[in-house]
């Protein structure tokens, strides 16, 4: 079992080296292949998050990719939301909460199709336009 | 203060994308960046890159507000999770040497598709 969770963890790891998000591979295979509760999947995804982006958040600072007011604005409100969203989830029964999850996921996932096909028809048009 | 924006409508979509943000977070526990990049893309014309890596920066101390109240209610295995984050540390050195070689374009397709499966099968009632 400890060779599956390396595993998951290893491809989740790259996905979020990627800038893809990892959690998303990361809480459904937690779920799904290791009969983890929903709860602990979530909250797996969201501790393992930390010492995984303090390296990217760090490189990126370097790079000056992070605009610190901003970032400090929305913390603000993001923390007030968390405390809330997190206090929620804990009310709420891991079966119900699983489908609230997959729910999300099918959304996420619908819409990064969405974007993608978008983006190839926005290319087709570019490249006729070059032809004429 | 001339640490806030002056502009009273960045200011609002600044502290309601945060807030969203934040609900999504402790909810799910994942997705964070799905709203903040866009929110700082679309409405307030932060680039790209920048949107990426201040996303970073708000969704750190979030996740750690969140996982804070799975902890205090008993939902996080310790021990697990160091494998993860070990495993899931020396992955992401490997994406990001990755991403110099390969465009994610397609693998973000891949990932869509693997996503909206798995939600699906995640709706159905667990056996």
């Amino acid at each position: 079992m400890a060779i599956i969770l390396a595993l998951i963890g290893l491809l989740a790891g790259i996905l979020s080296g990627l800038a893809l998000g990892g959690g998303t591979l990361l809480v459904p295979s937690l779920v799904i292949l290791m009969e983890l509760t929903q709860h602990q999947a979530q909250a797996i995804a969201l501790a393992a998050f930390l010492p995984i982006s303090t390296v990217a958040i760090v490189t990126h600072y370097k790079n000056g990719n992070v605009k610190p007011r901003l970032a400090l604005l929305l913390a603000s409100g993001a923390i007030a939301g968390a405390l809330v969203g997190a206090t929620l989830a804990a009310h709420i029964p891991a079966p119900l909460l699983r489908k609230i999850f997959g729910l999300f996921l099918v959304f996420m996932g619908s819409y990064e199709v969405y974007n993608h096909r978008k983006a190839i028809s926005k290319r087709k048009v570019q490249k006729e336009r070059k032809k004429e | 203060m001339s640490f806030l924006p002056t502009n009273r409508r960045t200011l609002i979509i600044l502290l309601l994308a945060g807030v969203a943000t934040g609900l999504v977070n402790g909810l799910v526990g994942i997705g964070g960046g799905t709203i903040v990049i866009p929110a700082l893309v679309f409405f307030l014309g932060v680039a790209q890159h920048q949107a990426h890596g201040t996303s970073l920066a708000v969704i750190l101390p979030t996740s750690l507000t969140s996982a804070l109240i799975y902890w205090y209610h008993g939902h996080l295995p310790i021990s697990l999770t160091f494998i993860v984050a070990l495993t899931g540390m020396v992955g992401a050195y490997i994406g990001a040497r990755l991403m110099n070689l390969i465009s994610p374009k397609n693998l973000r397709l891949l990932l869509g598709l693997f996503m909206i499966v798995a939600g699906v099968r995640m709706l159905w009632p667990s056996s």
